[in-house]
């Protein structure tokens, strides 16, 4: 696995898209990076990922996702990996189709240089889109209007996306749409019950992943170290308090299924009703990146996976003993060295899902 | 900064959000400078007498009347852009939020006698001079010696968190999110924001709308 060896403040040049219109985002400019093998069109990475999100979804491009993913490409989901960039047009078609007006409004664009030439992007984004037609998940055409929060990190190298992991708050958009996230969960199950159950191996092969390998962690000096030993004593120490000192008492946090709360107590108790549904918890740290905000702040993303037993009952349902398996991206802005800001985001949809016995659980 | 004419669905004002700006107001929230917009011409607010702003580089606030009555306005500021944006009033929209999951969270985290959480040094755009009193404002909703939000309606262990904290020559504009128990049967955490104007007076507009929407939980 890459980690990040360049400085997390390089080029500077590369601004944060952070309080920027989209009108000067999307202004064509000069190559102001080291892109090697990306298209003219791009001037650095932030603008390759907001870019190329805007011509494949608002331009309508979406064979552009031949040229923007690689063949062999995964895309990593809670619901399940999909290889290929043809598995890519499809969903993207399908998608668009459901809602033709869908508008990818980025806020923030966190990436890492990894290696030369190979960069990780963290891109949060609010999709607002109009269900004017048939959708896979949300059932037949509702008119309705509604955004939801995802975030997509991808590994990317000559003008290419060779790995995505993808996380959206689906149990929201489900609740936005008029839906019942536990009803959608059990269907949902029912079907993975259904056909070769060899397609759920993934699950348990990353949880095995999860349980045995050995800790990874930014080094110390890095601005992603504090939030990410916070997070191991949260999760695999249950020391929250301990966590918790890193915020800021006007911590802000917004979490999946449209949890927001506030200071030091709001972040615990995010932190807590995770870890509460599950026992003998792993968390580990998968990848992480920073940058430069305005006015002296800081952008770091996290991207975690996390395991335990299904034990107490309570946000999920009836304990079920299940091993669950959990995909997280967190997003944070930081302010002399305190979280101000906590946006994570993870498919609590695909934990339930896996409560009812989908997914190969 | 044309605060009061973005509440008036004012197109050149709305110009001024940012395509990913984000809006809480109104018993109800909104994403995108078209969707906050929409919301602010199908809901204009009709604001009366003078009116009190804020300003500083980064944040801007409005404090004055609107026909339901005391009203404030606060924004985030990059360039002259707006990012964000609350709208403390008790004017609500029919359409509210969709349901969210509450997160349960014991703000004390203490049995001592309840402190204001504050941190001065967390907001760099607050006059030093006006550090204590935020400090002593904030200390007394938590004690209860002022009333929140109002001596008819009080809720009980007010825990405010200072988002934002900013001042002007005139003014410190201090925006909070108010954690608190419905002083009623059956009680239950209530979520909220109020804003608080320290100039010659000091004033607290609270959220009205928003104490209307919120459903006890946690």
């Amino acid at each position: 696995m890459i980690v990040s060896p360049r400085p997390w403040d390089a080029d500077p040049q590369v601004a944060s898209p952070v309080g920027r219109p989209i009108a000067e985002l999307l202004e064509r400019r000069e190559r102001r990076q080291t892109l090697p093998g990306f298209e003219p069109i791009y001037s650095d990475i932030v603008d390759y990922i907001l870019r190329c999100t805007h011509r494949i979804w608002e331009e309508k491009d979406i064979g552009l996702c031949r040229t923007h993913y690689s063949a062999d490409c995964t895309m990593v989901t809670l619901g399940g990996p999909t290889t290929g960039a043809e598995e890519v047009v499809r969903n993207t078609l399908v998608s668009i189709a459901g809602a033709p007006d869908r508008s990818p409004i980025g806020e923030d664009v966190i990436w890492s240089e990894d290696a030369p030439g190979v960069f990780l992007s963290s891109h949060r984004i609010t999709s607002l889109a109009t269900f004017s037609g048939d959708d896979p998940m949300l059932g037949p055409a509702n008119g309705r209007r509604r955004g939801v929060r995802v975030i997509a990190d991808c590994l990317c190298r000559n003008n290419m996306i060779v790995e995505e992991w993808l996380v959206r708050d689906n149990i929201q958009l489900a609740r936005e749409n008029g839906l019942d996230p536990l009803s959608l969960a059990r269907q949902q199950a029912d079907a993975d019950r259904i056909g070769d159950p060899t397609r759920h191996d993934w699950r348990a092969e990353m949880i095995e992943r999860v349980r045995t390998e050995g800790a990874r962690r930014p080094p110390a000096d890095h601005p992603a170290a504090p939030v990410a030993a916070a997070l191991e004593l949260a999760f695999n120490q249950d020391l929250f308090g301990e966590a918790a000192q890193i915020a800021a008492l006007s911590m802000e946090s917004w979490w999946p299924s449209g949890r927001h709360a506030y200071g030091r107590g709001g972040w615990i108790g995010c932190l807590i009703q995770l870890r509460a549904g599950l026992d003998n918890v792993r968390w580990v740290l998968d990848h992480w990146a920073a940058r430069p905000l305005p006015d002296g702040e800081v952008a770091v993303a996290l991207r975690w996976w996390l395991t335990g037993r299904h034990l107490s009952t309570g946000q999920w349902g009836e304990a079920t003993g299940k091993e669950m398996l959990v995909l997280g991206i967190s997003h944070y802005r930081q302010r002399g060295g305190q979280l101000i800001e906590d946006v994570t985001v993870y498919d609590e949809l695909a934990i339930l899902r896996q409560a009812k016995g989908g997914l190969g659980a | 900064m044309n605060l009061i004419e973005i509440t008036q669905g004012d197109p050149g004002a709305c110009r001024t959000l940012l395509h990913n700006a984000r809006f809480e107001g109104l018993g109800t929230e909104a994403f995108g400078g078209t969707a906050i917009a929409d919301l602010f011409r199908l809901n204009p607010l009709s604001w009366h007498g003078p009116a009190d702003l804020v300003v500083h580089n980064r944040f801007a606030a409005v404090f004055g009347q609107t026909n339901a009555g005391a009203a404030a306005l606060f924004a985030d500021i990059y360039a002259g852009n707006i990012a964000r944006l609350w709208l403390l009033a008790n004017h609500g929209v029919a359409h509210a939020a969709a349901a969210r999951t509450a997160v349960p969270a014991d703000f004390d985290r203490d049995q001592r006698r309840p402190v204001f959480a504050f941190e001065p040094d967390a907001h760099p755009a607050l006059a030093p001079a006006h550090a204590d009193r935020v400090a002593r404002f904030g200390q007394a909703l938590v004690d209860g010696s002022t009333a929140f939000p109002t001596a008819a309606a009080r809720h009980l262990r007010v825990r405010p968190v200072v988002l934002r904290a900013f001042s002007d020559a005139k003014h410190t504009a201090v925006l909070l999110a108010v954690q608190s128990v419905r002083g009623v049967d059956p009680g239950g955490p209530v979520l909220c924001y109020a804003g608080v104007l320290l100039g010659a007076d000091e004033r607290l507009v609270s959220d009205g709308a928003g104490l209307a929407a919120a459903v006890p939980s946690g």
